[in-house]
């Protein structure tokens, strides 16, 4: 916990995300070295198929582990996630709205989830400042609602729509269609305020009052907070799909090896998020081969067992 | 340094407070007492500019609370409540890091010493018990360098010895020029660290003066509608009838 | 077990002589079969995607596959439900009310064949049900001649984001093997399912059907030639013909079959010149 580990660790956590990143690319439904490609067909295999796709799951991990983290400090309660508060089923609802009102527009699933996400904020925010035990019943409520509204929209398409809808669901990380340098840029632009907002999110762990009398605005920075994460998880559904308890397990696990301090979690969850989807896009992709996982059910296989061990471990 | 006037409070319907004048100067322990609910913790928290009084207004330095922004207030006032959440595993030095006005190590060290916290060090908050919690959070105020204290029962959860600690330790702030102003429950205590007294009755009315003129069973008596008996530092609640 | 409630279906209705039925058509394919043996005046109530012919959309539409309207069927007093599958809330419904129930769940071309033949003889016109099959037997031989040497590795584009094929066990793997098309993906004994594009490369196809629903096929058959090359044959498929296990579905294989012969014509006489 204290500061002379924390560098060490980040650093580690940097030459993993590497080693993860170049051994992932090497692994597909045959080797082929990252560094030396046989043939002209692996190596389009190598840069067009296999590392926009390490990419996209390395920008959206880390995208919902920081948004994870936020939706923590907000909510003063680590068990918070944007699962928990409904936002990734609001834009669930929107994306899959988009898609049905039009079919034959490609930006109408993207907007679809940014309105979806915004609406989801907008109604999570109203229980704002009815405290936290309302407001993650609110969440937890509103996401129950989003999921009726997600059931009723898939009755009314037609069977193919039900089972693609679904596949989108549990997430896709092999959209070709994403503009990474975007996607890449975005996440570098939320940790940046992420570590900005660093020291004001410290003081908000001690509660509203504490952190006000240490000369936050609580307010300001609540709002603008609740804006970024859910901002963040709509720009990562629309890019991959609702792939959920990445948000919950990363932060977790970096707070547990880092101690509290945003600086050091935030920082280490923007990468750890991206190592633990990237290892899990990989695991999806190979393990029932010629067939693929979405990687959701898996970050869902390993995220429910984390979270009910803390829920156990919680008093 | 720290001036009221006509300060009115309000929770919901019931006034709290009505009308108050009062102005502190620097160098003096403030005590406020009063039964539960009259607005103790609401008063400190309006010096504080985190309660909007329905009237009134405070000024410190000649400058009004409700026109400074959030970081002018923190770096005039430190303020000691609740227990903050632990649930996020923060431990007793990074706790008192994000206190600190800056980066004093030999403060830190200095506040850690005198409450007793050295060996606890790098435990975190929900590792402690209340009492320890209690003493991490007088640290902490130690630790932030600010000309007024604002102490919501400071002895609150502290076993005897540190009760004796903190009143010494505010005491002696005092002197060397703080303006501590804190709610406390006990008399006892009262007596002990107060040079000004705010009695607040809990239907609005509120009185301040001089410690040892407020500090009499004529004073107190109706406010907290118990027998008081002795009568200088010694003031004690009669607890049963007295038998003849 | 499809078989065998088949079967059962078949001794139940064939002996006694039938009444004219009031059926609800709970599948297209369904629909069309009916309309095709001249059963079209028996059929009172049908679901989403009955659109052919032209008459069945004036019939009364229930809803969608699984979850038609119960009220709404029962109010049409109908006497048999032929369905595609069994199992579901609104056909035990129905079923406990007394409406018989069939299953029309063909899922090979030679079962398209037998579920006519069944359907005829559940709605008294065995003869004209007889007329049809013989009819399209004949067409399926013609293919199956044409292509009887054939055995073309295809990759069966159900869906391209995410990547979606077929295994064994889908309807269309059996229609492409009628026609000389083998499934790359026939080790997977499973309906449909989700690949990443790299085994789909792997796979190496020579012959990649997409149809024609829901997507810009255009860029489709580029994306294909930019991964598998020039060489690659991107065929069109009309899924209203060729989803369907009815009775156009020969129709719908012949079309494929004929685009598939134009194309590797025209490479033929690209590659004379």
């Amino acid at each position: 916990m204290n500061d002379q580990r924390t560098w060490p660790l980040l650093l580690s956590l940097l030459v993993l995300t590497a080693v993860v990143m170049v051994v992932s690319l090497g692994i597909g439904s045959h080797w082929i070295s990252p560094f030396s490609p046989a043939s002209e067909l692996d190596s389009r295999i190598l840069w067009e198929l296999r590392l926009p796709r390490v990419l996209i799951a390395f920008a959206v991990g880390g995208l919902l582990a920081l948004a994870g983290a936020w939706f923590q400090v907000l909510l003063g309660n680590p068990l918070a996630e944007p699962y928990v508060l409904g936002v990734a089923s609001s834009a669930a609802v929107g994306a899959v709205a988009g898609m049905m009102l039009f079919p034959e527009t490609i930006w109408a699933m993207s907007l679809g989830a940014f309105a979806g996400a915004w609406i989801g904020i907008a109604s999570v925010l109203m229980f704002a400042h009815l405290g936290t035990t309302r407001l993650l019943l609110a969440g937890v409520v509103l996401a129950a609602f989003w999921s009726a509204i997600l059931m009723l929209l898939l009755a009314l398409m037609p069977e193919r729509g039900v089972a693609l809808a679904y596949a989108w669901m549990m997430g896709d990380l092999s959209r070709s269609d994403i503009a990474l340098p975007y996607l890449l840029l975005v996440w570098g632009g939320a940790l940046l305020a992420g570590l900005v907002l660093a020291r004001s999110l410290d003081k908000l762990l001690l509660g509203e009052k504490h952190a006000a009398a240490l000369g936050v605005d609580v307010r300001k920075l609540r709002f603008g907070l609740l804006l970024l994460a859910s901002a963040v998880t709509a720009i990562a559904v629309t890019a991959a799909g609702t792939i959920g308890f990445v948000g919950l397990i990363v932060p977790h696990l970096m707070r547990l090896l880092l101690g509290s301090l945003h600086r050091a979690v935030l920082l280490a969850s923007a990468f750890g998020g991206g190592i633990l989807l990237i290892l899990a896009d990989t695991a999806a992709r190979t393990v029932i081969t010629p067939a693929e996982l979405p990687v959701g059910v898996l970050t869902a296989m390993i995220g429910v067992p984390v979270f009910l061990w803390l829920l156990l471990r919680a008093r | 340094m720290l001036v009221i006037q006509d300060l009115t409070l309000h929770r919901g319907k019931k006034v709290l407070l009505s009308g108050l004048y009062a102005e502190f100067t620097a160098g003096q322990v403030v005590v406020v007492l009063g039964p539960n609910g009259a607005g103790k913790s609401t008063l400190l928290q309006s010096m504080l500019g985190m309660f909007t009084p329905a009237a009134g207004r405070i000024t410190i330095d000649g400058k009004a609370v409700a026109e400074c922004s959030r970081q002018d207030l923190a770096e005039k006032m430190t303020w000691q409540g609740d227990l903050p959440p632990s649930e996020f595993g923060l431990t007793v030095s990074q706790r008192l890091h994000l206190s600190a006005n800056g980066p004093d190590e030999a403060k830190n060290q200095q506040a850690m010493t005198l409450m007793d916290l050295a060996k606890l060090k790098h435990r975190a908050l929900d590792a402690l018990s209340s009492g320890e919690r209690q003493r991490v959070e007088i640290a902490a105020t130690m630790v932030r360098d600010n000309p007024i204290w604002l102490m919501d029962e400071p002895t609150a959860h502290l076993d005897l010895r540190h009760q004796v600690d903190c009143l010494q330790l505010m005491k002696k702030e005092a002197q060397q020029g703080r303006l501590i102003i804190t709610v406390l429950h006990d008399l006892q205590q009262a007596a002990a660290v107060a040079d000004t007294v705010i009695l607040l009755d809990g239907n609005g009315g509120a009185e301040v003066g001089v410690a040892n003129e407020m500090l009499t069973p004529e004073h107190l008596m109706p406010v907290f509608g118990v027998q008081i008996q002795g009568e200088g530092k010694l003031l004690m609640p009669m607890y049963f009838e007295e038998k003849q | 077990m499809n078989k065998l409630a088949l079967s059962l279906f078949c001794v139940f209705w064939l002996s006694p002589a039938y009444a004219a039925e009031r059926i609800l058509a709970l599948a297209p394919h369904v629909c069309e079969s009916l309309f095709a043996i001249g059963a079209a005046d028996q059929v009172v109530g049908v679901v989403d995607y009955c659109d052919f012919p032209e008459e069945a959309k004036s019939k009364a539409q229930l809803g969608a596959f699984h979850h038609i309207n119960v009220e709404a069927a029962l109010a049409l007093k109908p006497t048999l439900v032929i369905t595609t599958d069994t199992n579901t809330a609104a056909i035990r419904a129905l079923s406990d009310l007394g409406v018989k129930v069939a299953l029309s769940a063909p899922n090979s071309v030679d079962g398209v064949m037998q579920d006519i033949l069944f359907l005829g003889a559940l709605t008294g016109h065995t003869s004209d049900a007889e007329a049809l099959v013989a009819q399209m037997q004949q067409q399926l031989a013609k293919i199956r001649a044409e292509t009887a040497n054939l055995s073309v590795p295809t990759f069966y584009e159900v869906w391209h984001q995410p990547l979606y094929t077929i295994g064994s066990k889908a309807f269309i793997h059996d229609v492409m093997k009628q026609m000389g098309m083998r499934n790359v993906f026939a080790d997977a004994h499973m309906d449909s399912l989700r690949i990443p594009m790299e085994v789909a490369l792997a796979a190496k196809p020579e012959v990649v059907v997409v149809p024609t629903e829901k997507r810009d096929v255009e860029a489709r058959e580029l994306f294909w030639k930019q991964w598998l090359g020039d060489d690659v044959m991107v065929l069109r498929a009309n899924p209203d013909l060729m989803h369907r296990p009815g009775p156009r579905l020969i129709e719908g294989m012949r079309a494929l079959l004929l685009q598939w012969q134009e194309k590797t014509a025209e490479r033929v006489t690209v590659k004379a010149l």
